[in-house]
């Protein structure tokens, strides 16, 4: 928690006692924090995003949306519960410094209320399956320590059926999810990359060894796991980068507990370039060959995304036959020619997900 | 004092040396050409005159009429009319909004021009007022981001950069990237653009190539140009400027997406291998991102078109036009 330094409150958040008792969360761990109510600057600065600031405020905007994915290539059908925005963790290559114009570690407080309309939704439509995360645009557990926004969701999610709450995060904050007594329908999820990466363009978060040593607490505590290999970046030896990552789940997670494996290799609108040269000018993610998709992003030469999926596909395959691998907006040839198989389409994938939780959760 | 007012100011004549060449604080002209005025000048003589201001130190100030200063000296003429007001009279806000206005209303701001307003309004103005009204007026769009890129623009770049922007010989956007190279790199681009003839879109890519292929420190400058291929193209007596600034351009291109040129080449070479005839040509898709290659068929009428599908169906290695990752008897994907 030594990441934050200064709080900022909106009008009317502190009617809301997930914001108190995060606020007194906040008090207890930091006396000394400064705390500002209804009148600091509030634009993005060339020096930050204001990581290091913690802001609550109520949030007028959808609580529940379906990921936007991109109609060119194949997406999974994911729904995201906006808990609120921005990470304190700095990575190189996160789409988050392009995508948010608002600065600070944004909070929304009154996420418990707004809890029961998202749940009412999913009560009403009893006959579909429901993916939902909480780490796009945000990571889920990164600030839990403060929030105890798990002890909101986990309990709410693990009831209902037709719903998978998952938690995706870099961190090894796990204390609020193991505290649970819920196990059923929530899925813990780590992002993973090769050392290299990890240590080298991946800023504030724990290294990878950290972060299996996590998931191998919270899937002997009966958790199912999820993981994403996603950005996979191209650099100086990540063959055997990777391989390093692969030999690390084999000796720390049992494989049989895994829900899904995402592969996704690094893309990006074409405006985050230049934020990511002045950000992180020593970063290496973008040597490799980029193209322009057909979804107007950046990504990777297809032979070249062709050679990374099919490498770590081969490498997984070879840890067990059924870790519910699936790639991350890409094309129906893309598929065939890295994983074998296609799901000819978005509604494909997210039949081959929802059939993967129904194996796993029943 | 109201512009009515000034108008009615006597007109004195002024010694042309008493004038300083500079645009001063309020004049915004900057990488014109004043060959048009002059002719103007020669032949019609001054219409409208210009206005001056004493300063604090007693100089004159241009308020409005720099570029007919400019061109009235470089016809060697001593002396002309001007209007003189009292530097307390007008408040420099009033004299930089009286150039604009008269600016304005004879001619379109280049982007320099543009960026230099911005940068003196921003020591006058709140600036939700620039962005409300100036910004506007200048045709541009009112948002903070374009303001402070406009004023960057003015602060750093030096006034030989400032003069090719001006002149159109490099782009706005161009200048921006340029502005994130480090020195040496930006020395060495623009040494390129002042040697060869660069299309707008030629220049961005080629500041992209250039400054991904340093970032990724694979190669060096000195590298790179050290190259005979390289050298060869400087030296090739047979190609003209634009030949030689597009074999450049394909040189870094060469370096910075050396997959993607490789399997280019090796389409090109498949198809070439079929010898398709006269009025059938074959494309791959934008960077082989899209599943589908594309033939075109130019026919007078049906019959012909009949008659040319079936020749290009009995053609020979038709099955090799697969993606060029795959092998030639890759067939089945």
């Amino acid at each position: 928690m030594t990441f934050i330094n200064k709080v900022f409150i909106d009008h009317g958040s502190l009617d809301h006692a997930f914001a108190r008792n995060a606020l007194d969360r906040v008090r207890e761990g930091f006396p000394d924090i400064v705390i500002e109510k209804n009148n600091y600057p509030c634009g993005l600065n060339d020096s930050g995003m204001g990581k290091d600031t913690l802001h609550f405020l109520p949030y007028k905007g959808e609580f529940l949306k379906p990921c936007p994915g991109t109609k060119e290539y194949i997406c999974c059908g994911y729904n995201i519960l906006n808990i609120g925005t921005n990470c304190p963790l700095d990575c190189s290559y996160c789409i988050l410094q392009s995508y948010i114009n608002i600065p600070n570690l944004r909070v929304f407080a009154n996420l418990e209320e707004e809890l029961g309309n998202v749940l009412n939704f999913f009560d009403s439509h009893t006959d579909s399956i429901f993916r939902v995360g909480t780490g796009e645009f945000t990571d889920s557990l990164a600030i839990d320590p403060i929030t105890f926004c798990s002890d909101l969701l986990i309990p709410e999610f693990s009831k209902r059926k037709n719903v998978i709450l998952e938690l995706k995060t870099k961190t090894i904050n796990i204390n609020r999810v193991l505290a649970s007594k819920s196990r059923d329908r929530i899925v813990v999820s780590w992002s993973l990359n090769s050392p290299y990466i990890s240590s080298r363009e991946e800023i504030r978060a724990p290294g990878i060894k950290d972060r299996l040593e996590a998931a191998r607490k919270c899937q002997s505590e009966g958790f199912v796991l999820g993981f994403h290999f996603d950005p996979l970046i191209i650099h100086p030896g990540w063959r055997d980068g990777y391989l390093k990552t692969l030999d690390l789940m084999d000796k720390y997670i049992d494989p049989k507990g895994i829900i899904w494996i995402s592969l996704g290799s690094f893309r990006y609108m074409p405006a985050l370039k230049r934020i990511v040269r002045k950000r992180h000018p020593g970063t290496i993610i973008l040597d490799g060959e980029f193209i322009q998709g057909l979804d107007g992003k950046m990504r990777y030469f297809k032979p070249i995304r062709i050679d990374i999926y099919s490498f770590i596909k081969e490498h997984l395959n070879e840890w067990h036959p059924n870790l519910g691998l699936y790639l991350c907006m890409e094309s129906d040839d893309v598929w065939h020619e890295s994983i074998g198989w296609s799901p000819g389409n978005s509604q494909g994938l997210k039949h081959y997900l929802d059939v993967r939780t129904i194996e796993l959760f029943g | 004092m109201s512009l009515n007012k000034i108008l009615t100011l006597p007109l004195v004549s002024v010694d042309l040396k008493d004038i300083s060449d500079e645009p001063g604080p309020y004049c915004m002209s900057f990488g014109f050409d004043p060959d048009p005025l002059i002719s103007s000048i020669k032949s019609t003589g001054i219409v409208n005159s210009p206005i001056l201001a004493t300063n604090i130190q007693g100089n004159l100030d241009i308020v409005t009429g720099y570029r007919r200063i400019i061109a009235a000296k470089s016809l060697n003429l001593d002396r002309l009319q001007c209007r003189i007001i009292s530097d307390s009279s007008l408040s420099s806000l009033e004299c930089l909004l009286l150039n604009l206005h008269d600016n304005l209303a004879a001619r379109e701001l280049n982007e320099m021009e543009k960026a230099m307003v911005l940068s003196r309004l921003k020591k006058l103005l709140p600036e939700k007022d620039i962005l409300y009204t100036y910004m506007r007026l200048l045709g541009l769009p009112s948002n903070e981001a374009t303001f402070k890129r406009f004023v960057k623009m003015d602060r750093e770049l030096d006034q030989n950069m400032k003069q090719l922007v001006s002149k159109g010989r490099i782009s706005f956007q161009s200048a921006e990237k340029i502005l994130d190279m480090n020195p040496d790199l930006r020395n060495y681009v623009l040494e390129l653009f002042s040697l060869f003839t660069f299309n707008i879109n030629q220049q961005s890519h080629l500041i992209d190539y250039m400054s991904d292929i340093i970032h990724s420190r694979k190669h060096s400058i000195a590298d790179m140009t050290g190259e005979a291929e390289f050298r060869q193209i400087n030296l090739n007596k047979h190609m003209n400027n634009p030949q030689k600034a597009k074999a450049i351009i394909q040189f870094f291109r060469d370096k910075r997406f050396p997959t993607l040129v490789k399997a280019e080449k090796e389409f090109k070479d498949r198809i070439s291998s079929l010898e398709l005839f006269y009025g059938v040509r074959i494309n791959y898709p934008p960077f082989f991102e899209g599943p589908f290659f594309r033939m075109e068929v130019l026919f007078k009428n049906g019959r012909e078109l009949k008659k040319m599908t079936e020749q290009i169906s009995r053609l020979e290695g038709l099955e090799d036009i697969v993606p060029p990752w795959h092998k030639k008897d890759d067939k089945n994907k």
